[in-house]
């Protein structure tokens, strides 16, 4: 068969062993403990990473950058000679810093060239004002020991132990125009290492010992590769663990793809997509209403659900089962479901009843056949295996090159590692493991 | 208990339904068998085809319409005491999604074919045959129906009926 989408792993937690196939609906089924979830955010970080690579890189910048916009604002704030200008310097260093912070750059030269200027202006008009003895001048040994700030990560990279020497502000200025370039750089060559950084860094710091990222068995990404390539096949991926995202102030999220997903659901798409047949579908028979993002009240920051008889309601105050396919129905209505999209879904089954289990069920499939978007699931619960197989088979006459199971099995002689287990169609073994719970029940009462 | 030539003729002979004993492996294959399903069991092996006895007989019985039935009745002896029972079997290998399993249809089968072996008791345990890629299905499907279905009601494979009746 070959592989749309293939990704292989080794030796990541508790995961041993994975060589998964994304060709359309892919359920990893296990026991608490074998990796699904950790095979899953994986999966997600680095696609997810791979596709913004670009603000990855910019994100890299902003934060090297830090400790100079930090100096600046210090130049600028004990050298202004009065108020008004004191404002105008901070307002402009601002705008600058938000743009780098927020906002998507297209062209670093040109933004470069603009912060090397506005450094050299601020520090022009430090001098000129205590020339003019317009301000005092700050300590030759406060600004030294800033400065040795910004300089002392280099040091920390070139493993030297010596201190950083005395810097002047020219250095300063070089240290932008390093920064930029290499960014530009970067952006350019497309760096594996900094996307292996990135990985690193959402995991504590820890990466698998092998990570394979193949597209229609061109390798995209891999820990040894020098550049990233481009993903064709996914460029958008979402992840969804909780209906609880709906009731999480940002603040409080520990999880920013919980952050990243209720952004998504926000958006609001040119081109809406209510009226395909799953959304009428799934608000007409399924929900009974449909949700939206509350753009009515400029304070709130809540999603409502506005019921078939008329009623609305805070969707926080739904019940969770609602709340699960809400999350979809507004993926779909905000035209985010495409098929360059990786929707990673980790126990859907929770909070549904089995009838809407199946029913979850039919949406994936339905999805997964209208738009060709891909679904990775990681499930154990036999009710969402089983309905996801079989309606796959019923509706689709090439189920069997879309649809892929594996089971995480104990790695023999360990416990705690897994290999996940490629049994394509069968979920024979998934039941078997399901079953095990029979014979402990059995123990419990006999 | 295990299954005995003689006792299944004896219980075929006392409902006049000795026309109905067939080889098993032929009613395997009619069921959705396979060769490799058929090796398992000696090629002489006799049972009672519990469809065409229903098929045959509904109407001499006075019923209007057929009653489902379970697909095999053999007839089982134990050894050591000489007593003997009929297992009645429900062949389910062509089946390709275990959740159209519905209690009060095998709860038929299993009260239709119950009425023609009146001379002999019914062994306790019913089996529901799945072949190898439903057999997990299946057992989770018998556990979780609800009401639930009672512990008699058996599946399993053509393996482990033969390992436990053969």
């Amino acid at each position: 068969m070959e592989a749309n989408v293939r990704i292989q792993l080794k030796n990541f937690w508790a995961v041993e062993e994975a060589d998964i196939l994304l060709n359309g609906i892919t359920v990893v089924a296990g026991i608490n403990g074998s990796g699904k979830s950790t095979l899953s955010k994986l999966i997600y970080y680095t696609y997810h990473n791979i596709i913004h690579y670009e603000e990855i890189v910019q994100a890299k910048l902003y934060d090297n950058l830090r400790s100079i916009i930090r100096f600046l604002d210090l130049i600028i704030r004990n050298t202004s000679k009065d108020e008004n200008e004191l404002n105008r310097k901070l307002n402009i260093l601002e705008r600058e810093e938000a743009i780098l912070r927020k906002e998507k750059i297209s062209d670093i030269n040109h933004f470069k060239n603009e912060w090397v200027l506005l450094a050299n202006q601020i520090f022009a008009e430090y001098f000129e004002n205590i020339n003019k003895k317009n301000t005092g001048a700050l300590s030759e040994q406060r600004i030294q020991f800033v400065l040795r700030g910004i300089f002392r990560n280099d040091k920390q990279k070139s493993n030297t132990n010596d201190d950083v020497q005395d810097v002047d502000f020219n250095s300063v200025i070089q240290k932008i125009n390093e920064l930029f370039t290499e960014a530009s750089q970067a952006l350019t060559i497309r760096n594996a290492s900094i996307l292996r950084d990135s990985i690193q860094r959402v995991f504590n710091g820890d990466i698998p010992t092998e990570i394979n990222i193949v597209e229609l068995n061109d390798k995209i990404f891999s820990l040894d590769a020098l550049h990233i390539g481009i993903s064709y096949n996914i460029q958008n991926v979402i992840y969804i663990d909780t209906p609880f995202m709906f009731d999480m102030e940002h603040k409080y999220v520990a999880f920013d793809y919980r952050v990243t997903l209720r952004d998504i659901l926000k958006q609001k798409a040119e081109n809406k997509n209510n009226n395909t047949e799953i959304y009428r579908w799934l608000s007409g028979q399924i929900m009974e209403g449909e949700a939206d993002y509350d753009t009515k009240d400029v304070f709130s920051d809540d999603f409502l659900f506005k019921r078939s008889d008329g009623s609305v309601f805070n969707i926080k105050d739904c019940a969770t089962g609602l709340q699960a396919f809400a999350i979809l129905q507004l993926l779909i209505k905000n035209g985010q479901i495409n098929d360059k999209t990786l929707i990673i879904i980790d126990e859907p089954e929770a909070h549904l009843h089995p009838q809407w289990i199946t029913e979850y069920a039919n949406l994936i499939v339905n999805l997964n056949k209208a738009t060709g978007a891909k679904f990775l699931l990681a499930s154990h619960n036999p009710d969402m295996v089983s309905a996801i197989r079989y309606i796959s088979e019923a509706k689709n006459s090439d189920f069997a090159e879309i649809l892929n199971f594996y089971l995480a099995q104990p790695v023999p002689g360990s416990k705690f590692k897994f290999k996940f287990n490629h049994l394509e169609q069968n979920i024979e073994p998934i039941f078997e493991s399901f079953n095990l719970s029979f014979e402990r029940l059995k123990g419990y009462i006999s | 208990m295990k299954y005995c030539a003689d006792t299944t003729k004896t219980v075929a002979e006392n409902i006049n339904a000795v026309s109905y004993l067939q080889r098993l492996t032929e009613i395997i294959k009619s069921e959705g068998g396979t060769d490799d399903d058929c090796i398992l069991f000696y090629a002489d092996t006799h049972a009672i085809n519990g469809d065409d006895l229903e098929k045959c007989t509904f109407s001499i019985r006075g019923l209007t319409e057929l009653q489902s039935s379970m697909d095999i009745a053999v007839g089982l002896r134990n050894s050591e005491t000489n007593a003997i029972e009929v297992l009645l079997v429900e062949l389910k290998l062509k089946i390709r999604n275990t959740d159209s399993i519905e209690k009060r249809n095998m709860e038929a089968k299993v009260s239709g074919s119950s009425l023609h072996f009146n001379q002999a008791p019914i062994h306790e345990k019913y089996i529901f045959i799945f072949n190898n890629h439903f057999i997990q299905q299946a057992i989770n499907r018998f556990r979780r129906i609800n009401p639930p279905l009672g512990g008699n009601y058996v599946p399993a494979t053509l393996e482990q009926l033969k390992d436990q009746y053969f």
